[in-house]
This record gives structure tokens, sequence and C-alpha cells, in this order.
């Protein structure tokens, strides 16, 4: 008895701390966000949240200010372009000569296209790796070095990034310029269908997670890719979607996910998509055939300085607490020599007391 | 660094500092072995997994070192009836582990917090309800979500996909650490809590000396 109680005391538990999520847990819904007027500025498949950003076709930047979930509606208000940061994350230059590779891994398995897949989200064969693998063959004949992992990450659950993290790590080893992770969108298709050059293609979104420290670079790392899209192929890059969570992105300065289409269009215009996207990258990561600007040169250095920030605080805790502890700075100095001569059988600190 | 090797740097300096003592002393460790643990588990995970099967492979600091940890402690209850709680506590914390997982939205946007936090307080919670003391809520909270990863895994075989698991990689590591150490913080602090209520002013009857328990000698 004692027992069953105990069960139905940890599930009570477990059910109040899943509660706010499991009340949005509706990964169907679409939102559609407005400004004040009420003119419909996008939609997405997923919640909207007060504070994630919108960056439209126009280069008109929005942040949402009112969500209403019954409705599914969202308000976004203008906000001003911090130009001078993003010119100045956007400034680092990419060393000359380096090998040239972008990683690319698909964190949601199973997305598929509707009318070329039979279903939208398929456990074996999903349309989404057929966009991929068009995106690396489409860049290798550009002469970058592409890598996409067809590792699963299924189920298409709350643990996919989780799982997909790993990969990403591992993909992160090889020193790439971009790690994209590949996906589909599922809003409606007239979202999405656009004519560029005369071909009738897909559209791609860029989407930045801002929970991450690294989430100022990847956004302007997405503000790039769409400058140079809106140059070489206006209407190829829909809009850049900044959104909570972090898919990953805190690894990787420039680590971004891009949805190619969504799940009602046909796979052949997403695939169309690739080989403009491809050219994109190109020209953002290595100047392309014109001009050099950004570059794998910026993600290296937030990392140390990620690194610096949580070492101090660490530290500053550690002091804090031996103040706190022993009453004085001496005091702690000289518990911190007794602790580590201890520890250490006296190698540091001075010899332990007997 | 992911936020579980910064966990452990932490937890790594706090016992250095002497905070924790009485944690460490319920869990039958001492500061030396504790480090030790902290240490190994950091630097295994760096280590490149190790493959057992083309579709199974584990981390060491994530899985191997958390798993003798686990064994240390498990062989070292008291008594066959709390060892017997431990694995029960464990299963219940992979099963809760792995239906949270079913049950919250597929993006990351969609949850209040970071998923891992979720697990970690999930089964750090699991954990101290069933474990009833420290050792078997760190067993409860590690072992437990090393099982629902395990039943995840096996779910998707089941239905003909060839993926990979590797117990304790990247953001498994987080998980397991995040687990582990929320259970034992959790049943310290209740605990720590409960005694003083019930023992009030008067000092703790038993102490930890050369890896055992000693009854104090009652002050006159």
């Amino acid at each position: 008895m004692r027992g069953l109680a105990r069960v139905a005391a940890a599930l009570m538990l477990c059910l109040v701390l899943c509660a706010p999520a499991l009340a949005e847990n509706d990964g169907d819904a679409v939102y559609t966000l407005t400004d004040r007027s009420g003119r419909v500025l996008t939609q997405r498949a997923g919640r909207m949240y007060v504070g994630d950003g919108y960056i439209a076709g126009d280069d008109a930047e929005y942040r949402v200010v009112a969500v209403n979930d019954e409705a599914r509606t969202a308000v976004a208000e203008p906000v001003a372009t911090d130009a001078a940061a993003f010119a100045a994350l956007a400034a680092e230059k990419k060393d000359a000569g380096g090998k040239k590779l972008v990683c690319m891994y698909s964190t949601h398995s199973d997305e598929s296209y509707v009318p070329d897949d039979g279903d939208s989200s398929k456990w074996k064969g999903a349309g989404i790796y057929d966009v991929g693998d068009r995106l690396k063959a489409a860049l290798e004949e550009r002469g970058i070095d592409a890598v996409y992992s067809h590792e699963t990450f299924l189920p298409h659950d709350a643990d996919a990034y989780t799982r997909s993290r790993r990969t990403a790590e591992e993909l992160l080893k090889k020193g790439p310029d971009a790690l994209l992770d590949i996906h589909r969108d599922a809003v409606p298709a007239e979202q999405y269908e656009t004519e560029v050059d005369g071909e009738d293609i897909s559209k791609v979104r860029l989407f930045v997670g801002r929970s991450n420290q690294n989430a100022a670079e990847n956004r302007a790392f997405a503000r790039q890719l769409k400058t140079a899209a809106d140059e070489l192929y206006p209407g190829l890059v829909k809009d850049i979607f900044i959104g909570k969570g972090n898919y990953n992105q805190e690894l990787y300065p420039h680590a971004l996910l891009l949805e190619f289409g969504t799940h009602e269009i046909e796979k052949a215009k997403a695939e169309a998509a690739t080989a403009y996207m491809a050219e994109v990258l190109d020209r953002v990561l290595y100047g392309g055939a014109a001009k050099a600007e950004g570059g794998a040169g910026a993600a290296k250095a937030p990392v140390a300085k990620g690194i610096g920030w949580t070492l101090g605080l660490a530290l500053l805790a550690a002091a804090v607490y031996a103040l706190a502890a022993t009453g004085s700075p001496g005091g702690a100095w000289k518990k911190l020599r007794e602790r580590a001569g201890e520890l250490t059988g006296g190698l540091l600190g001075g010899r332990p007391r007997k | 660094m992911t936020i579980g090797s910064i966990l452990l740097l932490l937890t790594g300096l706090l016992v250095l500092f002497g905070a924790g003592q009485r944690a460490l002393d319920r869990l039958r460790l001492t500061d030396r072995q504790a480090l030790l643990f902290i240490a190994l588990i950091i630097a295994g995970g760096f280590l490149p997994d190790i493959p057992v099967t083309p579709r199974f492979s584990f981390n060491i600091g994530g899985a191997l070192i958390p798993l003798i940890l686990c064994v240390y402690l498990w062989v070292g209850a008291d008594t066959a009836a709390e060892q017997a709680r431990c694995l029960l506590a464990a299963l219940v914390t992979g099963a809760a582990v792995f239906t949270i997982g079913r049950l919250l939205p597929d993006e990351p946007e969609a949850m209040p917090f970071d998923v891992n936090y979720l697990y970690g307080i999930a089964a750090g919670l699991i954990g101290w309800v069933f474990g009833r003391s420290r050792r078997g809520a760190f067993i409860a909270g590690t072992l437990g979500v090393m099982l629902a990863n395990v039943a995840s895994a096996a779910m998707v075989w089941a239905r003909g996909a060839e993926q990979r698991l590797v117990l304790g990689g990247a953001g498994g590591f987080d998980v397991i650490v995040i687990s582990g150490l929320l259970a034992v913080l959790l049943c310290e602090l209740t605990g720590e809590i409960a005694e003083r209520i019930v023992r009030g002013d008067r000092p703790p009857e038993r102490a930890f000396r050369d890896g055992e328990f000693v009854r104090r000698e009652a002050r006159r």
C-alpha cells in the first residue's frame, strides 16, 4: 500500500513538472504571426512565444509581443535592426587557402514529403535524406567538401535533439565551416512555393534557436545567408525565425537549421532549392566567385570565451563558499592548502598532518 | 563545455572545500573516491565511444563509470531489502523517463526548460521517493535514465529501423550526470530537513569514520 502511494506521489510530481509542456503538446499546431494591424507576417508549425524574433523576407525585423494559444495566433511589433552588431559579427574573415567543409545531419529523421513519399513521417526511406543528399551533391559540385550523416534519431520526440547532439559533436570534430540541420516545415505548401530563375522551387526558412550562448552569432550567420540569397536569388530564403530552444546550435556559431519546404510540397521543389542554397552558402562561407564575407573564423572565439566565463564563475563560487565557510581570506587559503595537501599526499599545498 | 561537465566541476570544487560532506558520508564515499569518480566521468566523456555491436556503443564517462559507481554503491547497501529497493527505484525511474519522453512535445521551443533538466528532476524525484537513501536515489537517477534510453532504442529497433544507441554519449551524458547529482541533492536536502526536525538541536548519533558509520558517544 505504501509502495503504491509512493508510485502515485512520484508520478504526480512528474506530471506537475511536465504540465506546462503537456499543455502545449500539439506538434501539428500551426501558429499565425501578424502585426498590430492584423496583417499576416508568417506561419509556423509549432508554438510561438513572447520574445521570439522574426526577420521577414523584406528584412523587416519583428519581436513577438503577445501569443493567443486558443486562437493559435501571435502578434509582433517591428524592432530596429542592430546593424552595428551584425556588421561586427559578419566582419570576421575566413583564412584563405583552408579546406572547405560543410557538415550536415537531420535531427528529425522521419520528415518526408507527402506528394512523393506518401506520408509526412517515414521511419525508413524518409524524404528529407533525398533533399540533404542533393544539397551535399550541389556543394561538392562547387568544390566544397560536404559530409551528410545518414544517422537517424528516431522517434521524432522530445529527445530527438538530445540524440542528434552526439552526431553534431562528431561532425564538429571534422572542423566544418558550417553545421546544418536539414529539416522540412509543416505549414501549408503555398507558404513555401516560389519561382526562381523561371524554375518552380521551394523556399528555405532559416531557423535560429535563441536560448543558447551562440544565438547572436547564429543569427548573424543566418542574416548573412539571407542577404546573399536576396542578392543572388530573391525569394529563395523565405525568412528567418528566431525561436525558443537551442536546437544544438549552442555547439557552434555557424550552426543553423534549414527548412526545405513543407510536408505538402513536392519533394522535387525542395530538391531544386538545394542548388541555389549551395551557391548562397559558397558565397557566404568562401566568397563564392566574388567576395569573402564572414566565415569559419567567426566560429572559434566565442567558445573560448564561454569556457573562460564558466571557469571564472566556478572559481568565484568556490571562493565565496570558502570565505563563508572560514570567515576570512587567510582562513580560506589555509583550508584550501590543507585540503589540497590531503588529497594529493603533499604534492600540492604542503604535506598533510599525520 | 556541457552543463554536465560544469556541474561535475562545481561538485568537485565543493567536495574540495568540504561541502557535501554528509552526502558523501551517506554514499559511503570518501572525498578522494568522490573526486576520482568525478575526474573519471569528465575525462571519460572526452574519450571515443566504445562500440559493442554495430548498433550499440557506450561512452566511458557517461555510462561505464556511472555504472561502476552504481554497482559499487549497490554492493555496499546495508540489506538485501535496500538493494531490491534500489533496483525497483531504477526500474520505476526508467519507466517514468521513457513515458515522459513519449508525452512531451516534439519541438524544444514547446518545453518550459531543457528536456535534460526535466529528466534529471523527474529521475531525482522518483529516486528520492523510492530509493529512500542517497545511495538509492543516485542508483535510480543514473540507472533509470540508462534503462529509459535502452527501452527507447529497443522500441526503434523493434520497428525495423537501423539506429545506433550510444549510452551516455553527448546529450545522454548530461542527462545521466544531472539525474544522479539531482537525486542525491534532493535526498540530501529533504533528508537533512527531516532529520533536523526529528533530532532537534541534539548532535547526530552516528559519525562516518574510516569508511564505517560509528555510534557517537553521548556528551555528558
